[in-house]
Protein backbone atom coordinates (compact mmCIF):
# COMPACT_ATOMS: atom_id res chain seq x y z
CA UNK A 1 0.00 0.00 0.00
CA UNK A 2 2.81 2.40 0.89
CA UNK A 3 4.45 1.78 -2.47
CA UNK A 4 1.27 2.54 -4.37
CA UNK A 5 0.73 5.75 -2.42
CA UNK A 6 4.29 6.90 -3.01
CA UNK A 7 3.99 6.21 -6.71
CA UNK A 8 0.65 8.01 -6.89
CA UNK A 9 2.02 10.96 -5.00
CA UNK A 10 4.93 11.22 -7.40
CA UNK A 11 2.53 11.38 -10.33
CA UNK A 12 0.36 13.97 -8.60
CA UNK A 13 3.19 16.12 -7.29
CA UNK A 14 4.24 17.29 -10.73
CA UNK A 15 0.75 18.03 -11.95
CA UNK A 16 -1.09 21.31 -12.18
CA UNK A 17 -3.64 20.35 -9.51
CA UNK A 18 -1.87 22.36 -6.85
CA UNK A 19 -3.07 25.63 -8.31
CA UNK A 20 -6.68 24.55 -7.86
CA UNK A 21 -6.56 24.00 -4.13
CA UNK A 22 -6.05 27.73 -3.60
CA UNK A 23 -9.08 28.87 -5.57
CA UNK A 24 -11.82 28.20 -3.09
CA UNK A 25 -9.99 29.30 0.08
CA UNK A 26 -8.93 32.50 -1.67
CA UNK A 27 -12.44 33.36 -2.85
CA UNK A 28 -13.93 32.46 0.52
CA UNK A 29 -11.38 34.69 2.16
CA UNK A 30 -12.53 37.61 0.00
CA UNK A 31 -16.12 36.92 1.00
CA UNK A 32 -15.08 36.73 4.64
CA UNK A 33 -13.38 40.10 4.39
CA UNK A 34 -16.15 41.71 2.37
CA UNK A 35 -19.19 40.67 4.38
CA UNK A 36 -20.35 43.06 7.02
CA UNK A 37 -20.66 41.41 10.42
CA UNK A 38 -20.02 44.50 12.59
CA UNK A 39 -23.22 44.47 14.63
CA UNK A 40 -23.69 40.73 14.90
CA UNK A 41 -23.06 39.03 18.23
CA UNK A 42 -21.39 35.86 16.94
CA UNK A 43 -18.98 37.20 14.39
CA UNK A 44 -16.96 34.04 13.87
CA UNK A 45 -20.06 31.93 13.38
CA UNK A 46 -21.44 34.42 10.96
CA UNK A 47 -18.19 34.69 9.03
CA UNK A 48 -17.83 30.96 8.70
CA UNK A 49 -21.44 30.70 7.51
CA UNK A 50 -20.93 33.37 4.87
CA UNK A 51 -17.71 31.81 3.73
CA UNK A 52 -19.25 28.37 3.67
CA UNK A 53 -21.85 29.62 1.23
CA UNK A 54 -19.15 29.97 -1.34
CA UNK A 55 -16.83 27.23 -0.22
CA UNK A 56 -19.01 24.38 0.99
CA UNK A 57 -22.12 24.99 -1.06
CA UNK A 58 -20.34 25.42 -4.35
CA UNK A 59 -16.61 24.87 -4.50
CA UNK A 60 -16.11 21.94 -2.18
CA UNK A 61 -18.45 19.62 -4.13
CA UNK A 62 -17.01 20.87 -7.41
CA UNK A 63 -13.44 20.42 -6.25
CA UNK A 64 -14.16 16.94 -4.96
CA UNK A 65 -15.24 16.06 -8.48
CA UNK A 66 -12.26 17.77 -10.06
CA UNK A 67 -9.79 16.05 -7.75
CA UNK A 68 -11.35 12.65 -8.40
CA UNK A 69 -11.37 13.13 -12.13
CA UNK A 70 -7.84 14.43 -11.99
CA UNK A 71 -6.21 11.50 -10.24
CA UNK A 72 -7.77 9.24 -12.88
CA UNK A 73 -7.14 11.52 -15.82
CA UNK A 74 -3.46 10.84 -16.31
CA UNK A 75 -4.16 7.14 -16.27
CA UNK A 76 -6.87 7.47 -18.89
CA UNK A 77 -5.06 9.71 -21.35
CA UNK A 78 -1.70 7.98 -21.44
CA UNK A 79 -2.99 4.42 -21.26
CA UNK A 80 -1.66 4.23 -17.73
CA UNK A 81 -4.26 1.83 -16.38
CA UNK A 82 -3.01 -1.16 -18.31
CA UNK A 83 0.59 -0.48 -17.41
CA UNK A 84 -0.24 0.18 -13.78
CA UNK A 85 -2.44 -2.88 -13.36
CA UNK A 86 0.05 -5.17 -15.08
CA UNK A 87 2.41 -4.26 -12.26
CA UNK A 88 2.53 -6.40 -9.15
CA UNK A 89 0.01 -4.24 -7.31
CA UNK A 90 -3.47 -5.18 -6.25
CA UNK A 91 -6.32 -3.31 -7.81
CA UNK A 92 -7.79 -2.71 -4.38
CA UNK A 93 -4.68 -0.85 -3.26
CA UNK A 94 -4.66 1.25 -6.40
CA UNK A 95 -8.28 2.24 -5.86
CA UNK A 96 -7.76 3.05 -2.20
CA UNK A 97 -4.61 5.04 -2.99
CA UNK A 98 -6.46 7.16 -5.54
CA UNK A 99 -9.23 7.73 -3.05
CA UNK A 100 -6.82 8.73 -0.30
CA UNK A 101 -5.19 11.24 -2.63
CA UNK A 102 -8.55 12.89 -3.19
CA UNK A 103 -9.21 12.99 0.53
CA UNK A 104 -5.75 14.45 1.08
CA UNK A 105 -6.36 17.19 -1.44
CA UNK A 106 -9.69 18.03 0.17
CA UNK A 107 -8.03 18.11 3.57
CA UNK A 108 -5.45 20.60 2.34
CA UNK A 109 -8.21 22.73 0.86
CA UNK A 110 -9.99 22.69 4.21
CA UNK A 111 -6.86 23.79 6.06
CA UNK A 112 -6.36 26.62 3.61
CA UNK A 113 -9.99 27.60 4.11
CA UNK A 114 -9.38 27.78 7.86
CA UNK A 115 -6.35 29.97 7.33
CA UNK A 116 -8.51 32.22 5.17
CA UNK A 117 -11.14 32.41 7.87
CA UNK A 118 -8.71 33.23 10.64
CA UNK A 119 -6.92 35.77 8.50
CA UNK A 120 -10.20 37.45 7.60
CA UNK A 121 -11.19 37.55 11.26
CA UNK A 122 -7.89 39.11 12.27
CA UNK A 123 -8.04 41.66 9.49
CA UNK A 124 -11.49 42.76 10.55
CA UNK A 125 -10.46 42.77 14.18
CA UNK A 126 -13.02 40.35 15.69
CA UNK A 127 -12.77 40.95 19.40
CA UNK A 128 -13.94 37.46 20.35
CA UNK A 129 -11.26 34.82 20.78
CA UNK A 130 -10.78 32.47 17.87
CA UNK A 131 -13.27 29.63 18.40
CA UNK A 132 -10.85 26.81 17.60
CA UNK A 133 -13.23 24.08 18.52
CA UNK A 134 -16.00 25.35 16.30
CA UNK A 135 -13.62 25.80 13.41
CA UNK A 136 -12.18 22.33 13.87
CA UNK A 137 -15.63 20.75 14.00
CA UNK A 138 -16.67 22.64 10.91
CA UNK A 139 -13.57 21.70 8.93
CA UNK A 140 -13.61 18.09 9.96
CA UNK A 141 -17.36 17.88 9.39
CA UNK A 142 -16.97 19.30 5.91
CA UNK A 143 -14.17 16.89 5.15
CA UNK A 144 -16.11 13.88 6.37
CA UNK A 145 -19.16 15.04 4.47
CA UNK A 146 -17.10 14.89 1.29
CA UNK A 147 -16.51 11.16 1.73
CA UNK A 148 -19.67 9.92 -0.02
CA UNK A 149 -19.29 12.44 -2.80
CA UNK A 150 -15.62 11.59 -3.30
CA UNK A 151 -16.47 7.88 -3.38
CA UNK A 152 -19.17 8.52 -5.95
CA UNK A 153 -17.01 10.78 -8.09
CA UNK A 154 -14.03 8.48 -8.11
CA UNK A 155 -16.29 5.64 -9.16
CA UNK A 156 -17.56 7.67 -12.11
CA UNK A 157 -14.07 8.94 -12.96
CA UNK A 158 -12.59 5.46 -13.02
CA UNK A 159 -15.43 4.16 -15.14
CA UNK A 160 -15.39 6.91 -17.76
CA UNK A 161 -12.28 7.69 -19.69
CA UNK A 162 -13.57 11.19 -20.37
CA UNK A 163 -12.41 13.96 -18.09
CA UNK A 164 -15.32 16.26 -18.85
CA UNK A 165 -18.22 13.85 -18.39
CA UNK A 166 -17.81 13.19 -14.65
CA UNK A 167 -17.27 16.91 -14.12
CA UNK A 168 -20.34 17.86 -16.09
CA UNK A 169 -22.42 15.47 -14.01
CA UNK A 170 -20.90 16.92 -10.89
CA UNK A 171 -21.73 20.48 -11.89
CA UNK A 172 -25.29 19.53 -12.78
CA UNK A 173 -25.81 17.99 -9.36
CA UNK A 174 -24.02 20.77 -7.49
CA UNK A 175 -26.06 23.64 -8.90
CA UNK A 176 -29.38 22.71 -7.22
CA UNK A 177 -27.59 22.71 -3.86
CA UNK A 178 -29.06 26.11 -3.01
CA UNK A 179 -32.55 24.71 -3.13
CA UNK A 180 -31.82 21.35 -1.66
CA UNK A 181 -30.20 22.59 1.55
CA UNK A 182 -33.53 24.22 2.29
CA UNK A 183 -35.26 20.91 2.33
CA UNK A 184 -35.26 19.15 5.65
CA UNK A 185 -36.35 15.98 3.90
CA UNK A 186 -33.88 15.65 1.05
CA UNK A 187 -30.96 17.79 2.13
CA UNK A 188 -29.21 15.32 4.39
CA UNK A 189 -29.43 12.59 1.76
CA UNK A 190 -28.01 14.64 -1.07
CA UNK A 191 -24.25 14.00 -1.30
CA UNK A 192 -23.60 17.38 -2.88
CA UNK A 193 -25.35 19.24 -0.04
CA UNK A 194 -23.76 17.32 2.80
CA UNK A 195 -20.50 19.32 2.95
CA UNK A 196 -22.40 22.55 3.48
CA UNK A 197 -24.73 21.08 6.07
CA UNK A 198 -21.78 19.71 7.97
CA UNK A 199 -19.72 22.88 7.82
CA UNK A 200 -22.24 25.46 8.87
CA UNK A 201 -22.39 25.73 12.67
CA UNK A 202 -25.76 24.48 13.88
CA UNK A 203 -27.75 26.98 15.86
CA UNK A 204 -31.25 28.06 16.74
CA UNK A 205 -31.72 30.14 13.65
CA UNK A 206 -30.98 27.48 11.08
CA UNK A 207 -33.23 26.84 8.18
CA UNK A 208 -34.34 23.76 6.27
CA UNK A 209 -31.98 20.82 6.48
CA UNK A 210 -29.71 22.74 8.82
CA UNK A 211 -32.01 21.75 11.64
CA UNK A 212 -31.11 18.14 11.11
CA UNK A 213 -28.92 16.95 13.95
CA UNK A 214 -25.26 16.21 13.41
CA UNK A 215 -25.86 12.59 14.46
CA UNK A 216 -28.41 11.98 11.76
CA UNK A 217 -26.22 13.67 9.20
CA UNK A 218 -23.17 11.63 10.12
CA UNK A 219 -25.17 8.44 9.99
CA UNK A 220 -26.40 9.23 6.51
CA UNK A 221 -22.93 10.29 5.42
CA UNK A 222 -21.20 7.15 6.60
CA UNK A 223 -23.97 4.93 5.29
CA UNK A 224 -23.87 6.36 1.82
CA UNK A 225 -20.08 6.52 1.85
CA UNK A 226 -19.82 2.80 2.50
CA UNK A 227 -22.39 2.08 -0.19
CA UNK A 228 -20.71 4.23 -2.85
CA UNK A 229 -17.20 3.21 -1.98
CA UNK A 230 -17.92 -0.49 -2.05
CA UNK A 231 -19.79 -0.22 -5.36
CA UNK A 232 -16.86 1.59 -6.97
CA UNK A 233 -14.33 -0.71 -5.36
CA UNK A 234 -16.07 -3.87 -6.62
CA UNK A 235 -16.55 -2.34 -10.02
CA UNK A 236 -12.84 -1.58 -10.29
CA UNK A 237 -11.90 -5.10 -9.23
CA UNK A 238 -13.87 -6.49 -12.13
CA UNK A 239 -13.20 -3.82 -14.71
CA UNK A 240 -11.61 -5.05 -17.92
CA UNK A 241 -8.73 -2.85 -18.90
CA UNK B 1 14.87 -26.23 -21.50
CA UNK B 2 11.52 -27.94 -21.59
CA UNK B 3 10.06 -25.96 -18.79
CA UNK B 4 6.89 -24.21 -19.94
CA UNK B 5 6.88 -20.55 -18.98
CA UNK B 6 3.43 -19.84 -20.36
CA UNK B 7 0.78 -22.46 -20.71
CA UNK B 8 -2.84 -21.76 -21.42
CA UNK B 9 -5.56 -24.31 -21.61
CA UNK B 10 -8.67 -23.75 -23.72
CA UNK B 11 -8.33 -20.02 -23.14
CA UNK B 12 -11.48 -18.31 -24.33
CA UNK B 13 -12.80 -14.77 -24.26
CA UNK B 14 -16.28 -13.97 -25.38
CA UNK B 15 -17.56 -10.42 -25.86
CA UNK B 16 -21.34 -10.56 -25.74
CA UNK B 17 -21.89 -13.01 -28.60
CA UNK B 18 -18.60 -12.83 -30.41
CA UNK B 19 -15.62 -14.98 -29.59
CA UNK B 20 -12.53 -12.77 -29.52
CA UNK B 21 -10.36 -15.68 -28.47
CA UNK B 22 -11.44 -19.28 -28.67
CA UNK B 23 -9.82 -22.31 -27.07
CA UNK B 24 -6.25 -21.14 -27.32
CA UNK B 25 -3.56 -23.45 -26.00
CA UNK B 26 -0.40 -21.40 -25.83
CA UNK B 27 2.75 -23.28 -24.98
CA UNK B 28 5.90 -21.24 -24.55
CA UNK B 29 9.13 -22.78 -23.38
CA UNK B 30 11.86 -21.12 -21.39
CA UNK B 31 14.31 -19.06 -23.42
CA UNK B 32 12.15 -18.91 -26.52
CA UNK B 33 11.26 -15.88 -28.53
CA UNK B 34 7.68 -16.71 -29.25
CA UNK B 35 6.24 -14.82 -32.18
CA UNK B 36 2.53 -14.34 -31.76
CA UNK B 37 1.23 -13.59 -35.21
CA UNK B 38 -2.10 -12.73 -36.64
CA UNK B 39 -3.93 -10.16 -38.70
CA UNK B 40 -5.29 -7.07 -36.96
CA UNK B 41 -8.24 -7.96 -34.78
CA UNK B 42 -7.40 -11.65 -34.62
CA UNK B 43 -7.32 -11.68 -30.83
CA UNK B 44 -3.64 -11.15 -30.07
CA UNK B 45 -4.10 -8.22 -27.73
CA UNK B 46 -7.09 -9.81 -26.02
CA UNK B 47 -4.99 -12.91 -25.34
CA UNK B 48 -2.17 -10.79 -23.96
CA UNK B 49 -4.54 -8.83 -21.73
CA UNK B 50 -5.74 -12.09 -20.25
CA UNK B 51 -2.17 -13.27 -19.72
CA UNK B 52 -1.48 -10.10 -17.74
CA UNK B 53 -4.65 -10.30 -15.70
CA UNK B 54 -6.10 -7.13 -17.26
CA UNK B 55 -9.09 -9.06 -18.58
CA UNK B 56 -10.75 -12.15 -17.22
CA UNK B 57 -10.98 -15.25 -19.39
CA UNK B 58 -14.51 -16.42 -20.11
CA UNK B 59 -13.22 -19.96 -19.92
CA UNK B 60 -9.93 -21.78 -19.62
CA UNK B 61 -6.84 -21.44 -17.48
CA UNK B 62 -3.51 -19.63 -17.60
CA UNK B 63 -0.34 -20.85 -15.95
CA UNK B 64 2.74 -18.66 -15.97
CA UNK B 65 5.95 -20.01 -14.39
CA UNK B 66 3.76 -22.98 -13.54
CA UNK B 67 1.55 -20.81 -11.34
CA UNK B 68 -2.15 -20.33 -11.74
CA UNK B 69 -2.84 -16.72 -12.76
CA UNK B 70 -6.15 -16.75 -10.96
CA UNK B 71 -4.58 -17.46 -7.61
CA UNK B 72 -1.08 -16.07 -7.79
CA UNK B 73 -1.45 -13.08 -10.05
CA UNK B 74 0.76 -10.68 -8.12
CA UNK B 75 3.56 -13.21 -7.63
CA UNK B 76 3.56 -13.86 -11.36
CA UNK B 77 3.40 -10.20 -12.36
CA UNK B 78 6.47 -9.43 -10.26
CA UNK B 79 8.50 -11.46 -12.75
CA UNK B 80 6.82 -10.20 -15.92
CA UNK B 81 7.55 -7.08 -17.92
CA UNK B 82 4.98 -5.96 -20.42
CA UNK B 83 4.05 -3.49 -23.09
CA UNK B 84 0.45 -3.69 -24.22
CA UNK B 85 -0.84 -2.31 -27.50
CA UNK B 86 0.38 1.27 -27.45
CA UNK B 87 2.86 2.68 -24.97
CA UNK B 88 1.61 4.00 -21.66
CA UNK B 89 3.04 7.15 -20.22
CA UNK B 90 2.34 10.11 -17.98
CA UNK B 91 2.68 13.12 -20.23
CA UNK B 92 3.26 15.63 -17.45
CA UNK B 93 6.27 13.72 -16.14
CA UNK B 94 9.64 13.36 -17.78
CA UNK B 95 11.03 10.00 -18.86
CA UNK B 96 12.94 9.51 -15.64
CA UNK B 97 9.93 10.28 -13.44
CA UNK B 98 7.73 8.03 -15.55
CA UNK B 99 10.00 5.13 -14.83
CA UNK B 100 10.41 6.17 -11.21
CA UNK B 101 6.65 5.96 -10.62
CA UNK B 102 6.80 2.33 -11.79
CA UNK B 103 10.11 1.53 -10.14
CA UNK B 104 8.60 2.28 -6.74
CA UNK B 105 5.93 -0.34 -7.39
CA UNK B 106 8.52 -2.91 -8.41
CA UNK B 107 10.89 -2.24 -5.51
CA UNK B 108 13.72 -1.91 -8.03
CA UNK B 109 16.80 0.15 -7.19
CA UNK B 110 16.97 3.72 -8.51
CA UNK B 111 20.06 2.89 -10.55
CA UNK B 112 17.95 0.57 -12.68
CA UNK B 113 16.19 3.59 -14.22
CA UNK B 114 19.37 4.84 -15.86
CA UNK B 115 20.25 1.33 -16.92
CA UNK B 116 17.02 0.76 -18.81
CA UNK B 117 17.10 4.28 -20.22
CA UNK B 118 20.50 3.58 -21.73
CA UNK B 119 19.34 0.19 -23.05
CA UNK B 120 16.65 1.92 -25.10
CA UNK B 121 18.92 4.91 -25.76
CA UNK B 122 16.83 7.52 -24.06
CA UNK B 123 19.47 8.66 -21.58
CA UNK B 124 19.79 12.02 -23.28
CA UNK B 125 16.04 12.62 -23.20
CA UNK B 126 15.56 11.54 -19.59
CA UNK B 127 14.67 15.01 -18.32
CA UNK B 128 12.24 15.96 -21.07
CA UNK B 129 8.47 15.80 -20.47
CA UNK B 130 7.15 12.74 -22.24
CA UNK B 131 4.25 14.57 -23.87
CA UNK B 132 6.78 16.02 -26.31
CA UNK B 133 8.11 12.59 -27.28
CA UNK B 134 7.58 11.08 -30.70
CA UNK B 135 5.67 7.81 -30.92
CA UNK B 136 8.91 5.94 -31.41
CA UNK B 137 10.41 7.45 -28.28
CA UNK B 138 7.29 6.65 -26.28
CA UNK B 139 7.51 3.12 -27.58
CA UNK B 140 11.09 2.85 -26.40
CA UNK B 141 10.13 4.29 -23.05
CA UNK B 142 7.46 1.58 -22.85
CA UNK B 143 10.07 -1.06 -23.51
CA UNK B 144 12.30 0.49 -20.88
CA UNK B 145 9.40 0.27 -18.44
CA UNK B 146 8.92 -3.38 -19.32
CA UNK B 147 12.58 -4.08 -18.55
CA UNK B 148 12.57 -2.14 -15.28
CA UNK B 149 11.92 -5.02 -12.94
CA UNK B 150 14.49 -7.39 -14.46
CA UNK B 151 11.70 -9.66 -15.69
CA UNK B 152 12.08 -13.33 -16.51
CA UNK B 153 9.27 -13.06 -19.00
CA UNK B 154 8.70 -10.19 -21.37
CA UNK B 155 5.34 -9.74 -23.05
CA UNK B 156 5.57 -7.21 -25.84
CA UNK B 157 2.51 -6.41 -27.89
CA UNK B 158 3.51 -4.93 -31.24
CA UNK B 159 6.73 -3.43 -29.87
CA UNK B 160 7.93 -2.05 -33.18
CA UNK B 161 4.72 -0.18 -33.92
CA UNK B 162 5.46 3.37 -34.93
CA UNK B 163 9.22 2.97 -34.99
CA UNK B 164 11.36 4.02 -37.92
CA UNK B 165 13.46 1.37 -39.70
CA UNK B 166 16.54 1.95 -37.60
CA UNK B 167 14.44 1.85 -34.45
CA UNK B 168 12.85 -1.42 -35.58
CA UNK B 169 16.28 -2.89 -36.16
CA UNK B 170 17.47 -1.72 -32.77
CA UNK B 171 14.51 -3.19 -30.93
CA UNK B 172 14.77 -6.41 -32.89
CA UNK B 173 18.42 -6.82 -31.98
CA UNK B 174 17.58 -6.01 -28.38
CA UNK B 175 14.85 -8.64 -28.30
CA UNK B 176 17.09 -11.22 -29.93
CA UNK B 177 19.91 -10.60 -27.47
CA UNK B 178 17.84 -10.99 -24.32
CA UNK B 179 17.23 -14.73 -24.21
CA UNK B 180 20.92 -15.33 -24.90
CA UNK B 181 22.26 -12.88 -22.35
CA UNK B 182 19.76 -13.12 -19.55
CA UNK B 183 17.75 -16.25 -20.20
CA UNK B 184 14.60 -14.19 -20.59
CA UNK B 185 11.61 -15.71 -22.33
CA UNK B 186 9.82 -13.38 -24.71
CA UNK B 187 6.34 -13.33 -26.13
CA UNK B 188 6.17 -10.79 -28.91
CA UNK B 189 3.12 -10.16 -31.00
CA UNK B 190 2.99 -8.69 -34.45
CA UNK B 191 0.93 -8.62 -37.58
CA UNK B 192 4.11 -8.57 -39.63
CA UNK B 193 5.40 -11.98 -40.53
CA UNK B 194 8.67 -10.70 -41.94
CA UNK B 195 9.48 -9.25 -38.55
CA UNK B 196 8.85 -12.54 -36.78
CA UNK B 197 10.86 -14.35 -39.39
CA UNK B 198 13.88 -12.41 -38.26
CA UNK B 199 13.66 -12.96 -34.55
CA UNK B 200 11.20 -15.63 -33.44
CA UNK B 201 12.21 -19.16 -32.59
CA UNK B 202 8.63 -20.34 -32.10
CA UNK B 203 5.57 -19.10 -33.87
CA UNK B 204 1.92 -19.12 -33.00
CA UNK B 205 -0.49 -17.91 -35.63
CA UNK B 206 -3.92 -16.78 -34.58
CA UNK B 207 -6.76 -15.93 -36.89
CA UNK B 208 -10.31 -14.96 -35.94
CA UNK B 209 -9.61 -15.92 -32.36
CA UNK B 210 -8.38 -19.39 -33.13
CA UNK B 211 -4.86 -20.76 -33.06
CA UNK B 212 -4.20 -22.16 -36.50
CA UNK B 213 -0.50 -22.90 -36.26
CA UNK B 214 1.92 -23.36 -33.39
CA UNK B 215 5.37 -24.74 -33.96
CA UNK B 216 8.96 -23.72 -34.53
CA UNK B 217 9.77 -21.17 -37.18
CA UNK B 218 11.63 -23.92 -39.09
CA UNK B 219 8.48 -25.98 -39.26
CA UNK B 220 6.74 -22.98 -40.74
CA UNK B 221 9.55 -22.50 -43.23
CA UNK B 222 9.37 -26.14 -44.26
CA UNK B 223 5.86 -25.53 -45.37
CA UNK B 224 7.35 -23.19 -47.86
CA UNK B 225 8.10 -26.04 -50.20
CA UNK B 226 9.28 -25.12 -53.60
CA UNK B 227 7.81 -26.15 -56.95
CA UNK B 228 9.41 -26.49 -60.33
CA UNK B 229 7.82 -24.33 -62.99
CA UNK B 230 8.37 -25.20 -66.64
CA UNK B 231 7.46 -22.93 -69.48
CA UNK B 232 7.01 -24.58 -72.90
CA UNK B 233 5.49 -23.58 -76.21
CA UNK B 234 2.39 -25.80 -76.21
CA UNK B 235 1.56 -25.96 -72.55
CA UNK B 236 -1.57 -28.05 -72.69
CA UNK B 237 -0.22 -30.79 -74.93
CA UNK B 238 2.98 -30.96 -72.92
CA UNK B 239 0.97 -31.20 -69.73
CA UNK B 240 -1.17 -34.07 -71.12
CA UNK B 241 1.95 -35.86 -72.24
CA UNK B 242 3.49 -35.61 -68.77
CA UNK B 243 0.25 -36.78 -67.15
CA UNK B 244 0.11 -39.74 -69.51
CA UNK B 245 3.58 -40.69 -68.28
CA UNK B 246 2.28 -40.69 -64.76
CA UNK B 247 3.84 -37.42 -63.57
CA UNK B 248 2.07 -35.30 -60.98
CA UNK B 249 2.02 -32.24 -63.12
CA UNK B 250 -0.27 -29.28 -62.70
CA UNK B 251 -1.08 -26.61 -65.18
CA UNK B 252 -1.61 -23.05 -64.13
CA UNK B 253 -0.91 -19.66 -65.59
CA UNK B 254 0.20 -21.21 -68.87
CA UNK B 255 2.99 -23.00 -67.05
CA UNK B 256 3.51 -26.54 -65.87
CA UNK B 257 4.24 -27.13 -62.21
CA UNK B 258 5.94 -30.15 -60.78
CA UNK B 259 6.29 -30.88 -57.09
CA UNK B 260 9.80 -30.52 -55.74
CA UNK B 261 11.83 -33.58 -56.86
CA UNK B 262 15.40 -34.65 -57.41
CA UNK B 263 17.63 -33.24 -60.15
CA UNK B 264 17.57 -36.57 -62.03
CA UNK B 265 13.77 -36.55 -62.16
CA UNK B 266 13.78 -33.06 -63.60
CA UNK B 267 16.31 -33.95 -66.22
CA UNK B 268 14.19 -36.98 -67.26
CA UNK B 269 11.12 -34.73 -67.57
CA UNK B 270 13.01 -32.23 -69.69
CA UNK B 271 14.35 -35.10 -71.81
CA UNK B 272 10.82 -36.34 -72.41
CA UNK B 273 9.66 -32.86 -73.39
CA UNK B 274 12.52 -32.34 -75.79
CA UNK B 275 12.07 -35.81 -77.21
CA UNK B 276 8.44 -34.98 -78.07
CA UNK B 277 9.55 -31.74 -79.77
CA UNK B 278 8.27 -29.28 -77.26
CA UNK B 279 10.33 -26.12 -76.97
CA UNK B 280 11.37 -25.62 -73.38
CA UNK B 281 11.73 -21.91 -72.62
CA UNK B 282 12.30 -21.84 -68.93
CA UNK B 283 12.74 -24.19 -66.00
CA UNK B 284 12.74 -22.52 -62.62
CA UNK B 285 12.26 -23.25 -58.98
CA UNK B 286 9.42 -21.29 -57.40
CA UNK B 287 9.52 -20.88 -53.67
CA UNK B 288 6.45 -20.13 -51.67
CA UNK B 289 7.21 -17.27 -49.35
CA UNK B 290 6.25 -17.28 -45.70
CA UNK B 291 3.78 -14.60 -46.63
CA UNK B 292 2.03 -17.00 -48.96
CA UNK B 293 1.79 -19.59 -46.23
CA UNK B 294 0.56 -17.04 -43.78
CA UNK B 295 -2.11 -15.91 -46.20
CA UNK B 296 -3.00 -19.50 -46.89
CA UNK B 297 -3.31 -20.28 -43.20
CA UNK B 298 -5.33 -17.21 -42.38
CA UNK B 299 -7.57 -17.70 -45.38
CA UNK B 300 -6.22 -14.71 -47.23
CA UNK B 301 -7.70 -12.07 -44.97
CA UNK B 302 -4.42 -11.12 -43.37
CA UNK B 303 -2.94 -7.81 -44.25
CA UNK B 304 0.80 -8.00 -44.16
Amino acid sequence: MGKVLRSEFLKLRKSAIWLLIFVSPALSFLVGVGESVEDAPHKWELAITYMAFIHALLFLPLLTGVFSAFVCRYEHIGGGWKQLLAMPVSRGNVYIAKFLLVLGLIAITQLLFASGLILAGQLKGFEEAIPWKMIAVSLLGGWIACLPLAALQIYVSVAWSSFAAPLAINVIFTLPNMLIVNSEKFGPFYPWAQPFLAMVPTGQDGFGAMNVTMETLLLVIFGSFILFFLSGFTYFQRKEI
Amino acid sequence: MNELIIETNQLTKKFSKRYAVENIDLKIKKGEIYGFLGPNGAGKTTTIRMLLGLAKPTKGSIHIFGKDMKREKLNVLKRVGSLVEYPSYYGHLNAYENLDALRILLDAPKSRINEVLSIVRLSNEAKRPVKGFSLGMKQRLGIAAALLGNPELLILDEPTNGLDPSGILEIRELIKSMPKEHGITILVSSHLLSEMDQMATQVGIISKGKMIFQDSIEALRQRAQSKIAIKVDQTEQAWRMLLSKGRQAEMDNNQIYLPHTSDEEISTVIGDLVHDHFSVYRVQEEKKSLEDIFLELTGGEGSL
